[in-house]
């Protein structure tokens, strides 16, 4: 149990040059370890976010830089300083990070676009292997549901919730896609 | 299963052993309903293109929630963290239930992993599921459901959140100074 406690407390688990932004922003809030995980994990979300959204991430930054700035809440202003403070540290370009650096794999996967049974969630099924996650993107979103895609992306590190995502494989980031006539092709990974 | 979520269940399941005894009747619904509306007031106008997760808990006397929220997403395809809000939660704490948003493009139904995802708690005394829908309606369903129809036919409305109150507030703070 120790082990998993001391996993807990870095779940960010951001780079090196981006550590020091991140705990500078988290310092703002004191130095309750709670508080801090929380503030780390919203600015790696913003961060990555920043990395797939780039210049679209405009207006979603705003909202969290607003309500950072005027929230009353203390635990709100933790996430949504996080969220904007992650997305200016990419958006600045000080610090020059990709999504390899946050753990994350390059990949390229071959399948058919789906939506989930009972869901708004989309996914990849390939050949052989549980469907991928396919993470809000643009590229993502102008993917035709049914339609086989040649996909060029990024794998997330670690699984989603088994409890509450158990019929999936990890989440799938795409920049590229290429339509194909069909998903016979197997997953290549 | 990864450490983050086999935290998930530990915290989940030290909150359930280490509560109080609580008879199921005398669980605080009414309190918890409370706390979860003004969790929604806080949140629910927020949550356009993302959504927000919390775990309801009580310490020392106090409700209150711990919340992650997830990444941009569109047209509802959310993915909630509830990893990093059980991670928030204190030692000691009884955990009381658990609530999400959908995003305001999002869908009014409870998804499947809604379900699942309380379903997996549901062992917890007093846990309570709540999401509010994208036009702000907050309504509790029974954790037990083993299935979307089942879930979606025992829900309970409890309240509304107001789409444009962060709206609101951010304007009436810009023209008072």
């Amino acid at each position: 149990m120790a082990s998993l406690l001391a996993c807990a407390s870095d779940p960010a688990g951001l780079p090196e040059k981006l550590r020091v932004a991140a705990d500078s922003g988290a310092a703002r809030f004191g130095n309750e370890a709670g508080a801090h995980r929380q503030y780390l994990d919203s600015f790696r979300r913003g961060v990555v976010d920043a990395l797939i959204w780039g210049e679209q991430i405009g207006e979603s930054r705003a909202a969290s830089a607003a309500a950072c700035e005027r929230g009353g809440d203390l635990q709100l202003r933790i996430l949504e300083c996080g969220y904007a403070d992650g997305v200016d540290a990419v958006m600045a370009g000080t610090a020059a990070v990709t999504l390899v650096d946050l753990g994350y794999r390059p990949s390229t996967i071959m399948g058919r676009v789906a939506s989930a049974a009972d869901s708004q969630l989309r996914l990849v099924e390939t050949t052989h292997q549980r469907p991928w996650l396919l993470l809000s993107s643009p590229v993502a979103d102008r993917l035709e549901t049914d339609a086989c895609y040649r996909l060029d992306g990024y794998l997330a590190p670690g699984a989603p919730d088994p409890l509450r995502y158990p019929d999936f494989s990890s989440q799938f980031i795409v920049f590229q896609s290429v339509p194909m006539s069909s998903c016979n092709a197997p997953a290549v990974r | 299963m990864n450490a983050a979520h086999t935290i998930t269940a530990a915290v989940l399941l030290l909150g359930a052993l280490t509560a109080p005894a609580i008879a199921a009747d005398d669980c605080p619904r009414e309190e918890v309903n409370e706390h979860v509306r003004q969790q929604f007031a806080l949140y629910g106008p927020l949550s356009d293109g993302r959504e927000y997760f919390g775990f309801v808990y009580r310490l020392d006397g106090e409700i209150k929630s711990a919340v992650s929220r997830s990444g941009r997403c569109t047209r509802g395809n959310c993915l909630t963290d509830t990893a990093a809000a059980a991670a928030l939660i204190p030692r000691g704490a009884k955990i009381l239930g658990e609530w999400h948003s959908h995003p305001h493009d999002g869908s009014a139904a409870l998804s499947a992993e809604d379900v699942r995802g309380a379903k997996n708690n549901a062992h917890i005394r007093c846990y309570s599921a709540y999401y509010s829908k994208p036009d702000g309606e907050i309504l509790s369903w029974e954790p037990g459901s083993t299935s979307v129809p089942v879930a979606m036919a025992s829900r309970v409305s409890i309240g509304h959140f107001e789409l444009q109150a962060e709206a609101k507030v951010l304007a009436n703070m810009d023209s008072s100074q």
